[in-house]
This record gives structure tokens, C-alpha cells and sequence, in this order.
């Protein structure tokens, strides 16, 4: 506790805070511009974070664009019906017909609001469970760990959008992409193909900002024409009524619930929580015709869920390193880059780190209701910001971002092939999210299963005999039979039509 | 229709491409010495997650094929594609000729040959340029906004990030 309320009081000093109020705003400014995502932020920003000197400035900055971003996108999804961020893709089902029936200042209320509770639901989670799960954690052996990349994997493929088969694949593309380099449990080098570049193996950074950024900007300028109608914003009946608090209340904790659970399952983030609690307050609604017409109570739902995601998927994070989203595993690798082992023993060794994060997420979302609250008309104007200039500007800063971590040439090059494998494989709707889970966590995965098979002399049965291990397995097979059922039912219901 | 066509082209180049990798990985993997110490070695598990990776492309590809196939029965589905193709042949143009910079930018910075002072405005004067349809109107705004954002970005990252940059 002591721990926690010096983390508090330190972001409350002024160059932290400042730090905190920037990544808010400039995560709400970009969650709020369709096309460009709290990913794409935080991937551009890490490399900008060494030069800050402080590691604890630098996670209050990044996590702070995470609540930021997340909200951000509720802006665009209501006044133009194009989600800013794809958490924010249910709100557009409600947010814009109510914005075009002249109530866009009410939409935006709701959402910030929902958006606030469902992040402060969560962060009591986050700040009651993590210290005791971090326990929990340290019992932990390399079974367990291989087991719970395996789960985090199977979960991500099964929800991907496309199919769980292509989820799959780019899961083990991430894991093969981890490869080459060094072997960590010999020593010895591994598939390099003669290149002494890839000697330290592939670098994150320059994946990452490939993956995710270059890879939306091709997208961006190929899809550039789109044309797009907005309404202004307005602050009119933007605050809540009590009314408004009774009447939604149900609703309120019922997303957020929802949302922190599905934050905490590895793997999935802001856009499954937000359809899962939609489809909730939908199926559990008197009206449930009215969702979809531009009824608040799907705002409500599907704002409250997203946001209530971000404490759930630090959850897994802070205790156990292991990414509750996509945004978690860019997060996790910006611990490593500042030579931060992050899971449990990060509580034991350096408590200051998590509980910085913790801390970071509350005041982060009280700055973001109060911002938001405040500024919504202004920020919805750079909505429409000319993208011929925003994505150059944007590829500009991967390239030479790619370069600033190493000073390596070869970095550049990587960051462009991963951008054109990135922009390739989300046109054949393959799943960009699982490869990069894949990709962060194969060292991870590799490294626990041969010590385990080590320690049990070549044998695979504690995966299956452990307790921890064994629980998790049976809900990788069971994922992985329901999403393979599924799958097979939809392409025979494809067949037929 | 037209999309989905080209989807599935695009599907099966990409799974041949992986497969290849994976292929490639698994050659290499072969001539890793054989493990001393433990049950694995380096060469096992990059050979077996490249196994799933094609057995994983070859049945995606499959599916893929099929589709592709079904689509070819459809008659009037050639104009609507041709159709298609022109639309979006400008567009991929675009995203093609702004990668193309990239490479040229990334080329370039390595050679050393050019300060980055000047190649990042000129490369981002190229790219706003074409985002804008080579309007002449756009040119001024273009250059200004190269000049500051380009110079000053390369301006910030050599002098106070201290980035070994040409």
C-alpha cells in the first residue's frame, strides 16, 4: 500500500504528470483518427522513451496513451461511423445514429462516462488482484509458463477475426520469426543464413513498428479515397444526469465486469470485451429491437467494456508478464527494452515498477474523463486531419525510430519487410495480433519448455499432471475443439449458401 | 466477387512464401549439431513449429484454391473485376510508389552519402506529393511542412537524442 501511494504521489510531481496528461491526450487525439491506433502510438513511442531518463516516466507515458487511445476511438465512431480504434466498432452501431438524430453531444457523454467507469471497475481489480496473483505466480514452474503462452496463443487464434486456422498461423509465424539468433538455452547460434546481423536475432522494435505501423500506413494511403461524413460535436447534455447514472447503472457494472474478465483472458483486448457486452445488454435488454438505432444503452455497454479491458489485460501483465492484449505485449516489450524481467518476482524485486503501473492507470483515466469532458468538440476537429501529411510523417518516424534503438541500418530494412509482411498478411486477413504475440512470447515459450524437459528428463507428462499446468491445457484443448467446431459448422453453412 | 478473387491470390502467394521460409528453416535447422545436454537441442522446435507452419499454409491454401475455383464459375464476374482492377490499381499504385521512397530513403541514409537534414525533407516532400496527386496548389504547403517536420525531426534526433544519423 505504502508503495502504491508513493507511485501516486509521484505522478502527482510535474514533470510525471505532465508526462501522464500528454500521453492521455495525445492517445485520446490518435484513438480518435481512424486508422491510426493506440498500437501504433505506443510502438512509435518506445523507442522516444530511452531518452527520458526514467523508466517509471517512461511506463507513466505509455500506459497513459493506453487508457487514452482506448477512449479516443468512442470520438470517431460517433461522428463519422468509422471507429478509431477497433475497440471502439460497437459504439458506432449506436454513437452515430444518435449523433445524426442531433444528440452527438449526448453519445459523447455517455461514452466518456461509461468509458471512466468501466476503467475504474477495472483498476479495483487491477490494483486488489495483482499483489496476491503476483504470489500465486511465484509458485509457477516452466510448465506452467509453457502451458499459459500455449493458452495465450489458442485464445488469441480462436477470436481472431477470419478464422482460427489463419490466427493459428500467424501464432506460430510470430514464434518462428523468434527464432533466429542466439539460442539462449546452448549458446550457440541458430538460423542465421550467414547473415551476422541476425546474429543478436530479429531486434522487436523494428517488428513491431513494421508490423503495426508501416503496415497500417500502406493500408491507410491504399484505402486513402474513402470519403467520410462528419457531425460536429457538441457539448450539449454531455454530463449525466442522475437519471442517466439510475437507469444505466445495471448496465454499467455489468459491462465492466465483463470487460475486466475479458482483459484478463491472454491475449484478447478492448474489441472482443466490447462485442461480448454488447451482445450481453443486448440479449438481456426489454428492448433489445432498439440496439442499434442509436440506443444509449449500447453506447453504454460497448464504451464501459472496452475500457474496463485495459486494468483486466494489465492483470496478466503485472503479474505474470504475459500480454492480456496487443498493446500489453508492445508494453511488456518496453520492459524488457529498459532491462525489466517483467512477471511476478517484478513485485519482489522491484514492487515500484508494477505499482507505477497500477497508479498510472487510475489517474490516467481520471485525466481522460476530465479532458475529454472538456475539450471533446475541439479534439473532434483533428479528426479530419489531412492523412497526405499525417502518414509520411508517420513512416518517416518508424524509420529513423527503427534505427535510433541500435544505430543498426539493418534495422531500417527490417522495419519495411515486416511492414510489407504486416499490410500482406492483414490483406489475407490473416491476424496481425497473434503473430506478435507469438513473436514476444516464443523466447519465453521455447525457454520454459526445454527446462521443463529437462528437469522431468525428456518427459512431457508434468504438462498434463501438474495442477496449474494441467488446468491450463484443458482449456487450450477445449478452446482449440470449440473454435475447430466452429469453424467447421461455418464453412458448411458457406457451402450451402 | 472480384475482391474475394483477388484475396485468394494473394492468399496463395503468401502461403507459398511461408511455406518457403519455413522450408528454409528447417534446412538450416538440419545442420545444427545434435543435442549433448538435453532432451532437444537448437535445430528440434524451429523444425517442428516450421512443419505446423506449412501444414498450417497447405491447408489454408487448399481452402483458398477453392474459393478461387468457385469464384472462376461466376460469369459476369470478369467486368465487375476488371472494373475492380482499374479502381484499385491506383491505389495500390500509390502505396507502391510511397514504399518504393522508403526504400530508396532507407538505401540512401545507409550509403551515407546524402546528410539526413536534406534526404528526410526531400523524402517527405516526395511522399506528400504523391498523397496529393501531384496538385500543383499542394506544393508550397508540401514544402513547407517537409522542411520543418523533415529537418527538424532528423535536427532533433542527431543533436539531442544523439542518433548516429548521415
Amino acid at each position: 500500500m505504502d508503495i502504491f501511494v508513493q507511485s501516486s504521489l509521484y505522478i502527482f510531481t510535474p514533470i510525471p504528470f505532465m508526462w501522464c496528461v500528454l500521453g492521455v491526450a495525445l492517445g485520446v487525439v490518435v484513438g480518435a483518427i481512424p486508422g491510426l491506433s493506440g498500437a501504433m502510438l505506443i510502438t512509435m513511442t518506445v523507442p522516444l522513451t530511452f531518452f527520458m531518463g526514467s523508466t517509471h516516466d517512461a511506463l507513466i507515458l505509455l500506459v497513459s496513451m493506453y487508457v487514452g487511445s482506448v477512449s479516443g476511438g468512442l470520438i470517431s465512431a460517433t461522428l463519422l461511423r468509422m471507429p478509431g480504434t477497433p475497440a471502439a466498432v460497437m459504439t458506432t452501431l449506436d454513437g452515430y445514429p444518435m449523433a445524426q438524430s442531433g444528440k452527438a453531444g449526448r453519445a459523447l457523454g455517455l461514452g466518456i462516462m461509461a468509458s471512466f467507469v468501466g476503467g475504474l471497475v477495472s483498476w479495483l481489480f487491477l490494483a486488489g488482484l495483482s499483489p496476491t496473483l503476483a504470489v500465486w505466480a511465484t509458485k509457477f514452474g516452466p510448465w506452467e509458463y509453457f502451458a499459459m503462452v500455449l493458452m495465450a496463443l489458442v485464445l488469441i487464434a480462436s477470436v481472431s477475426s477470419g478464422s482460427m486456422t489463419k490466427g493459428l498461423l500467424a501464432g506460430f509465424l510470430g514464434i518462428l520469426a523468434s527464432m533466429p539468433g542466439v539460442d539462449e538455452s546452448t549458446g550457440r547460434l541458430r538460423l542465421t543464413f550467414g547473415f551476422d546481423e541476425w546474429s543478436n536475432g530479429l531486434t522487436l522494435l523494428p517488428v513491431l513498428l513494421g508490423v503495426f505501423v508501416i503496415s497500417q500506413v500502406l493500408k491507410y494511403i491504399v484505402n486513402m479515397d474513402a470519403k467520410t461524413v462528419a457531425i460536429e460535436a457538441s457539448n450539449k447534455n454531455i454530463f449525466m444526469t442522475l437519471r442517466d447514472w439510475k437507469n444505466q447503472a445495471v448496465n454499467l457494472v455489468r459491462s465492466s465486469l465483463i470487460g475486466t474478465w475479458i482483459g484478463i483472458l491472454p491475449g484478447i483486448g478492448a474489441s472482443i470485451g466490447s462485442i461480448c457486452a454488447y451482445s450481453v445488454a443486448k440479449s438481456v435488454s426489454k428492448t433489445p429491437q432498439k440496439f442499434g438505432t442509436g440506443f444509449e444503452d449500447g453506447i453504454v455497454a460497448s464504451e464501459t467494456a472496452n475500457n474496463a479491458t485495459v486494468g483486466g489485460a494489465l492483470i496478466p501483465l503485472v503479474t505474470m508478464g504475459i500480454p492480456g492484449s496487443v498493446i500489453d505485449a508492445i508494453l511488456i516489450s518496453a520492459l524488457l527494452m529498459h532491462n525489466l524481467a517483467p512477471g511476478p518476482l517484478l513485485f519482489i524485486t522491484e514492487p515500484d515498477i508494477p505499482y507505477t503501473i497500477i497508479a498510472t492507470h487510475l489517474i490516467s483515466n481520471i485525466v481522460m474523463v476530465i479532458l475529454m469532458l472538456i475539450s471533446v468538440k475541439w479534439i473532434a476537429r483533428l479528426v479530419l486531419v489531412p492523412t497526405a501529411y499525417l502518414m509520411p510523417v508517420i513512416l518517416m518516424f518508424c524509420i529513423i525510430g527503427s534505427y535510433s534503438m541500435q544505430n543498426r541500418e539493418f534495422d531500417m530494412w527490417i522495419a519495411l519487410a515486416f511492414g510489407v509482411i504486416g499490410f500482406l498478411m492483414e490483406r489475407a486477413k490473416i491476424p496481425l495480433a497473434p503473430f506478435v504475440i507469438g513473436f514476444i512470447l516464443g523466447d519465453l515459450a521455447e525457454g520454459n519448455f526445454r527446462s521443463g524437459l529437462m528437469a522431468s528428463a525428456g518427459s512431457i507428462e508434468p504438462l498434463f499432471t501438474r495442477p496449474i499446468s494441467g488446468a491450463f491445457t484443458v482449456i487450450t484443448a477445449l478452446f482449440l475443439v470449440w473454435s475447430i467446431y466452429t469453424e467447421i459448422k461455418i464453412g458448411r453453412k458457406n457451402a450451402v449458401k | 466477387m472480384s475482391d474475394e478473387v483477388q484475396s485468394a491470390k494473394i492468399e496463395i502467394c503468401l502461403y507459398a512464401f511461408f511455406s518457403f521460409i519455413a522450408f528454409a528453416v528447417i534446412i538450416n535447422a538440419m545442420s545444427l549439431p545434435a543435442p549433448t545436454r538435453e532432451p532437444l537441442g537448437s535445430g528440434a522446435l524451429p523444425q517442428a513449429v516450421s512443419v505446423i507452419v506449412i501444414l498450417l499454409c497447405g491447408a489454408l491454401a487448399l481452402r483458398a484454391g477453392g474459393v478461387l475455383k468457385n469464384a472462376r464459375k461466376a460469369t459476369e464476374v470478369k467486368t465487375n473485376e476488371a472494373q475492380a482492377m482499374v479502381k484499385s490499381k491506383f491505389r495500390y499504385d500509390r502505396a507502391a510508389a510511397i514504399f518504393a521512397y522508403a526504400l530508396i530513403y532507407v538505401a540512401l541514409q545507409q550509403s551515407r552519402l546524402v546528410s539526413s537534414g536534406l534526404l528526410t525533407p526531400i523524402f517527405l516532400g516526395f511522399c506528400i506529393w504523391t498523397l496529393q496527386g501531384f496538385n500543383k496548389k499542394a506544393i508550397l504547403p508540401m514544402i513547407a511542412v517537409a522542411v520543418v517536420l523533415g529537418y527538424g525531426t532528423s535536427e532533433v534526433f542527431k543533436q539531442i537524442f544523439y542518433i548516429d544519423l548521415p
